[in-house]
């Protein structure tokens, strides 16, 4: 398997399974670190009360599930029998595709649901000035 | 004494640089959105078999150090606009704002391995048959991150309008 496909092969693998992992945690509400902006403290919670952050949480367990993944796929790629098999014509594109199709879901799922969510104003603070 | 100051209890993480902060996440999204777009300019030589490797090379590496550049600076500044942005005046005054935010910061996660695989491999496929599928793949990448980065400066501009940090 020449590098350059070894390579790309690495990220295509990680950007799916980063897919899946950014979808999964919101849609299953898996336990992440939350960040209270605050209180400047963290909290491994599924939900929380009070103003708390899960986008740094959820951003990072799918990105080192990807990293992993992708890491995992550019070692194997170097043993002969896996790179016989990932070196077939068409096998990269599959993975390509699936990535592909696992990004759209993301950017679907993420639009819909955050352009139609009604959110709640917070208590306003004695100290604010409108402006 | 100013009798809007912020209390001390309610500075979020670096709440002191959040000025210099937005105009280093501007000035990165700035060179970020003119490599994104010239590295797309380079996909249609790309699709008929005559690449500017070169070129290709040197956009996709800018486009990988700056996307993952201004990522870092917008979660630096995010506690901020988490607080002082968004829970005290956007989520009460205009929520579709917030909303528009949070879809801005998500897409900019789903493109962030995107951005980082192009600076990988930009400028390195041939134009032999094995290349040929990864070709289309390889392009498709270079529109997604495209359009991210056009929708992300865009939107960022139209949130900053209504506040800023």
């Amino acid at each position: 398997m020449r590098p350059t496909h070894r390579v790309f092969l690495a990220f295509l693998v990680a950007r799916l399974v980063f897919g899946v992992v950014f979808l999964a945690s919101a849609l299953g509400r898996w336990p992440v670190p939350w960040y209270f902006p605050l209180q400047h403290r963290w909290e491994l919670a599924r939900r929380v009360t009070g103003l708390a952050m899960d986008w740094y949480g959820r951003s990072l367990v799918a990105l080192l599930a990807g990293a992993a993944a992708g890491g995992l796929a550019y070692a194997v790629a170097h043993a002969p029998s896996a790179a016989r098999l990932f070196a077939r014509r068409g096998f990269v594109a599959a993975v390509a595709h699936l990535g592909a199709v696992m990004r759209m879901q993301d950017v679907l799922f993420y639009v819909f649901t955050l352009a139609t969510r009604h959110v709640t104003p917070a208590a306003l603070p004695s100290w604010y000035c409108p402006r | 004494m100013d009798p809007c100051a912020v209390p001390a209890d309610a500075h979020t993480l670096l709440f002191g640089a959040r000025k210099l902060l937005l105009v280093l996440h501007a000035a990165a999204a700035v060179v970020l959105i003119g490599s994104a777009t010239h590295h797309l300019l380079q996909m249609p030589a790309r699709l008929r078999g005559a690449p500017r490797l070169r070129l290709e090379r040197i956009y996709a590496l800018v486009v990988a150090v700056t996307y993952a550049l201004t990522f870092a600076l917008g979660a630096l500044l995010y506690p901020t606009y988490r607080y002082h942005v968004r829970a005290l005046f956007l989520d009460r005054h205009h929520p579709a704002i917030s909303n528009l935010f949070d879809i801005k910061e998500n897409l900019a996660t789903i493109a962030l391995l995107v951005a980082l695989g192009m600076g990988a491999v930009g400028g390195r496929l041939t134009t032999d048959a094995d290349d040929r599928a990864l070709v289309r793949v390889y392009v498709g990448m270079a529109a997604f991150v495209a359009a991210v980065v056009w929708f992300n400066v865009v939107s960022g501009l139209v949130i900053v309008s209504y506040r800023s940090v």
